[in-house]
């Protein structure tokens, strides 16, 4: 059983970390659009951005496997998925139109706790 | 009394950069470690594989810290970010963990490398033969995981990287490629036909046979469609025990279909639909050959 838990921790691990990676970069590019640091926050907005690429079932697949299944249902992880899409979207927008925008303070806040949730591969 | 707010920024600073050096000191350490002088084996171009992605992989970690370091400048030049660090801790500990987790994959995987030889050479033997078959002599080494897969060494080591902001230096192409295993499964001889699988998909790639095809038949490329060529590859040269150690693959896989592989039961329908028609063709030919006995 030991081995079992192992081997699975390494192939689903790396595609954990990089969604981790991706809600670090959404957060960072918000904050620096906040700032105004739009030069910044290109590199951050546009790995955040390819969430829009990725098919609302593809990344319910990716994530599934972060969550504990016994306290995220299929359903639950659809929103997540659409969620991170709407965020993707919106930083998709006019640097301006974000920066004046009220959800520029909401969804960082939104990403941390999906990045809090996330459990480690390891657990 | 509170602490004046200059202070206070200060103290988070001082707090990112600590954890900063913990990323840091985690890569250096992950490069001592990872030793390329790993022992001799029957057969060179396994050793050879081995310490060349060995090699790669050292090559390739200042990138990572540099990549770090520019996070790192980003994050305590803006204020706003280290505010927010502040009520939510977690934007840095995931990168902290993240690359420690990193760094014991990649030092276990490649701890692996020389120790799993003795399972798993059965598994090399027929991945270079077939490929040496078609001509090729592409650098590759088997990785234990719980599943089979192809794919290019950076994507399966360092593809995460690319979503963590922009990346000052990119990693330099590798050639090699990771045949990913089933742990559990490598030492049923069944096997070793998923793995020859994974090695037409290098087959394909360096000979581009399904896109020639797609092209002469006006048939657009899709990942899906790729994965049933590639099986009709193995299966035409394997023969139907390619067919049958799949559908023994399948009974205990999780269900594998989505954007890059079709359903489990059409690719078993397209595998009995090939070996039909060779049993038609083995039909003619002996029709043919009682004929020209009358």
């Amino acid at each position: 059983m030991v081995d079992v838990m192992l081997l699975e921790k390494y192939t689903l691990a790396s595609n954990i970390r990089r969604e981790r990676y991706r809600l670090i970069s959404g957060i960072t590019a918000l904050n620096l659009i906040q700032e105004g640091k739009f030069e910044d926050a290109e590199g951050y907005r546009q790995v955040f951005i390819e969430y829009k690429n990725i098919p609302i079932e593809e990344l319910v697949q990716n994530l599934s496997f972060g969550f504990l299944p016994n306290s995220v249902n299929f359903r639950q992880l659809t929103e997540v998925a659409s969620k991170l899409h709407e965020i993707a979207d919106f930083l998709s927008e006019d640097l301006i139109l974000i920066k004046s925008s009220d959800n520029i303070e909401k969804y960082p806040k939104v990403l941390v706790g999906l990045l809090n949730d996330l459990s480690p591969a390891s657990r | 009394m509170t602490s004046p707010p200059l202070q206070d920024n200060l103290r988070i600073i001082e707090e990112v950069k600590a954890n900063f050096l913990v990323i840091y000191s985690t890569i250096e350490l992950l490069d001592k470690e990872l030793k390329n002088d790993i022992p001799p084996t029957s057969y060179e171009f396994i050793s050879d594989n081995i310490k060349n992605t060995i090699t790669y992989i050292k090559k390739e970690l200042p990138k990572i810290y540099e990549q770090t370091k520019k996070n790192e400048m980003i994050f305590i030049n803006s204020p706003l970010q280290m505010l927010f660090y502040k009520s939510n801790p977690e934007i840095i500990y995931s990168y902290r963990n993240n690359i420690r987790e990193f760094s014991d994959q990649v030092r276990r995987q490649v701890d692996n490398l020389s120790l799993n030889i003795g399972k798993s050479l059965a598994a090399y033997i027929l991945v270079y033969e077939t490929l040496e078959k078609f001509g090729f002599k592409n650098p590759f080494i088997l990785v234990e995981s719980n599943d089979f897969t192809s794919q290019p060494l950076i994507n399966y080591l360092l593809g995460e990287f690319k979503s963590l902001g922009p990346s000052p230096i990119p990693f330099n192409p590798s050639n090699v490629n990771i045949i990913t295993y089933s742990g559990l499964d490598i030492s049923s001889p069944l096997s070793l036909l998923i793995i020859g699988h994974e090695a037409f998909h290098i087959i394909n790639e360096n000979d581009k046979v399904f896109h020639n095809f797609c092209v002469e038949n006006s048939i657009r490329e899709d990942n899906r469609s790729k994965e049933a060529f590639v099986d009709m590859m193995s299966n035409l040269y394997f023969g139907p025990v390619y067919s049958y150690a799949t559908f023994k693959y399948f009974q205990k896989t999780y269900p594998l279909s989505g954007e890059s592989h079709p359903e489990m039961s059409t690719r078993l329908s397209i595998l009995s639909y090939l070996n039909n028609q060779f049993n038609m063709l083995k039909y003619i030919l002996k029709n043919i050959l009682w004929t020209k006995e009358l």
